[in-house]
């Protein structure tokens, strides 16, 4: 699957994306993507660390499921591990200012919880 | 020395569908891996692909489908430097993305909009962007331009070659060097790399940016200026 989820507790729930991110891959999770954060967990970590091609529309799908997700009083943030490309794209587009971003788990998880 | 190429140059036509994206992407990889372009590079042509197939599809109107899409990739090599060019030819409404400003970055969460980072990713991604619009059609070429690292295999090549040394360390004879001091020239040359150019390769091709100075130690030049050849020889 391209996209599964845990929930850590009642507060804290990890969506894992992983493959390619284009237009094809996005539409596969547009839809569970958005169902799975804005459900009633108030803190979402997405995990990219395992997305091995991202496109602009990808990027489109973070930003508006993180607003979801600010409206109902949450946050998200995401983890990208050592993938290197995604972390630079993130750089690159800005998101990384937008949407809390960490290269270590604990630290994610830590920030999730503040 | 390192492994040169020729010039290639493929080109395919699709419809311009979205439905296309795969097909194109692996059509990219096939050719550019089979020339030997690096894992990272085909991701960042690949990425130029996508954003543009994708956002002439979306927002090209209904002309884009009259005609289908055009791909060409190309790429052309000096001993020092790769030009890989991916041209995208399509019918829809005319659009020229080098005319637009860089997006401003949102400063929080509630102030982003999404849409307009394709082109961001796009100049981050490629080394140039050129657009004309002709017969109807937008022509996009995205260029990719890397310098070569110097192999050790070169050096060792330089060493070999201990006649062309000698010519190298008497420079008395090459007119951009008159009344230069000897000893200001050694130094200079400490830092010089010395080559084997192996028959018709292109030191320079068009598109190329340059910032080496070349001398000719033995063998022939030619210099294409347009209609005009322009042959060297020493």
């Amino acid at each position: 699957m391209p996209i599964t989820f845990d929930d850590a507790d009642e507060a804290l729930r990890h969506i894992r994306l992983t493959g390619r991110l284009d237009m094809t891959g996005i539409d596969a999770i547009s839809e569970t993507f958005t169902e799975l954060s804005v459900a009633t967990h108030r803190q979402v970590i997405v995990d990219l660390s395992g997305v091995n091609f991202l496109v602009s529309f990808g990027i489109r799908e973070l930003i508006t499921n993180a607003k979801l997700i600010q409206q109902r009083g949450g946050r998200m943030i995401i983890f990208v591990g050592d993938n290197k490309a995604v972390l630079k794209t993130l750089e690159t587009t800005g998101v990384d200012t937008l949407i809390p971003t960490f290269v270590n788990a604990a630290q994610a998880d830590r920030a999730a919880l503040e | 020395m390192q492994t040169l190429f020729p010039i290639r140059m493929v080109e395919l036509e699709v419809p311009a569908q979205l439905s296309v994206l795969r097909q194109v992407s692996a059509w990219l990889k096939l050719h550019a891996t089979e020339w030997r372009v690096s894992e990272t590079l085909i991701a960042h042509i690949d990425l130029c692909l996508n954003e543009v197939v994708a956002n002439c599809v979306a927002h090209g109107g209904p002309a884009v489908t009259d005609r289908p899409l055009t791909l060409q990739l190309s790429m052309a090599s000096s001993h020092d430097q790769t030009l890989v060019t991916l041209s995208i030819a399509d019918s829809g409404r005319a659009f020229d993305p080098t005319s637009v400003a860089p997006k401003a970055r949102a400063v929080s969460l509630s102030d982003a909009t999404p849409g307009g980072l394709g082109l961001v990713m796009m100049r981050d991604s490629a080394s140039r962007l050129a657009y004309r619009h002709s017969s109807s059609r937008n022509h996009i070429d995205i260029l990719f331009q890397f310098d070569h690292a110097r192999s050790s295999s070169t050096a060792r090549l330089a060493l070999r070659d201990v006649s062309a040394e000698r010519r190298l360390k008497n420079l008395s004879w090459v007119p951009l060097f008159k009344d230069a001091p000897l000893l200001a020239l050694e130094a200079v040359l400490q830092t010089c790399e010395l080559l084997e150019v192996p028959a018709n390769m292109p030191l320079l091709i068009p598109g190329q940016s340059n910032r080496n100075v070349y001398i000719a130690l033995s063998g022939t030049v030619v210099a294409h200026l347009g209609y005009l050849a322009v042959c060297m020889r020493r």
